[in-house]
């Protein structure tokens, strides 16, 4: 399963809510990957490198589950970094 | 490319005449043409919502950036015992403008990537042979990820 934070769980009893993944491709170099983490999210260089290594293996990572705004917001945020990432309705 | 001196606004950084000559031209060049971004692979409707949004903004964004980098470049100090003779140059970057290279450079990379049929693994054929076609796009691929593994490398040591 893929990792979502607790902070974001707690706000899905709350709102509608979206989930932003970043999908796996195989151009953008891992540590690079990493960092585009740390800086749109404020994420320790740790939980960075899980989600990369989660997109890496697994194909994809939820990173976060957010109202539409923000949701749309970080996904604006990652493809300015050529990342491939895409906004979904939270199942 | 070599990190010259870090604070907590940005860092300035050493670039050799080529590598500022090199970077000017890459930024320089017209951008290739890229595949949209899509915003969702699951819903149409959320696609069609926001879909023309987030390809303007994608443009303008690169646009900007080439055009900023482009300045930053053109701004950059001599810097050596042979000040102005092309002893080598300071490039001062903000935080900001660090990560629009970032950015820039990833753009440079996969839009070469693209322009090559988006080869899995994207190496370098090692037959490749001067002449052909499209070394161009190898070699921007090729030089677009060693200074973005120089900016990542002194940003984020392991």
């Amino acid at each position: 399963m893929p990792e979502v934070d607790e902070e974001s769980e707690t706000r899905s009893t709350r709102e509608p809510e979206f989930q932003v993944i970043v999908w796996d491709d195989p151009v953008n170099l891992m540590p690079y990957v990493t960092h585009v983490f740390q800086q749109v999210f404020g994420w320790s260089r740790d939980k960075a490198q899980r989600h990369m290594l989660e997109v890496h293996e697994q194909g994809r990572s939820v990173v976060v589950r957010e109202s539409f705004e923000k949701a749309e917001f970080y996904v604006h945020a990652l493809q300015k970094y050529s990342l491939t990432a895409t906004l979904e309705l939270a199942s | 490319m070599k990190l010259h001196l870090q604070d907590e606004e940005g860092a300035s950084w050493l670039l050799s005449p080529g590598e500022r000559n090199l970077l000017l031209t890459l930024f320089s060049r017209p951008t290739e043409p890229r595949q949209p971004a899509r915003l969702s692979r699951d819903s149409e409707a959320l696609e069609a919502r926001c879909q023309a949004d987030l390809a303007g903004e994608l443009e303008q964004h690169r646009v900007a950036l080439r055009s900023r980098l482009v300045a930053l470049l053109g701004a950059a100090r001599p810097f050596g015992s042979a000040e102005g003779e092309g002893a080598g140059w300071l490039l001062r970057l903000t935080v900001e403008d660090r990560e629009g290279f970032l950015q820039a450079l990833n753009e440079l990379r996969l839009g070469a990537w693209e322009q090559l049929g988006r080869p899995h693994p994207p190496e370098v054929p090692p037959d490749l042979a001067d002449n052909a076609p499209d070394i161009l796009h190898w070699w921007t691929l090729e030089i677009a990820s060693r200074f973005q593994g120089r900016l990542l490398s002194a940003v984020d040591p392991e």
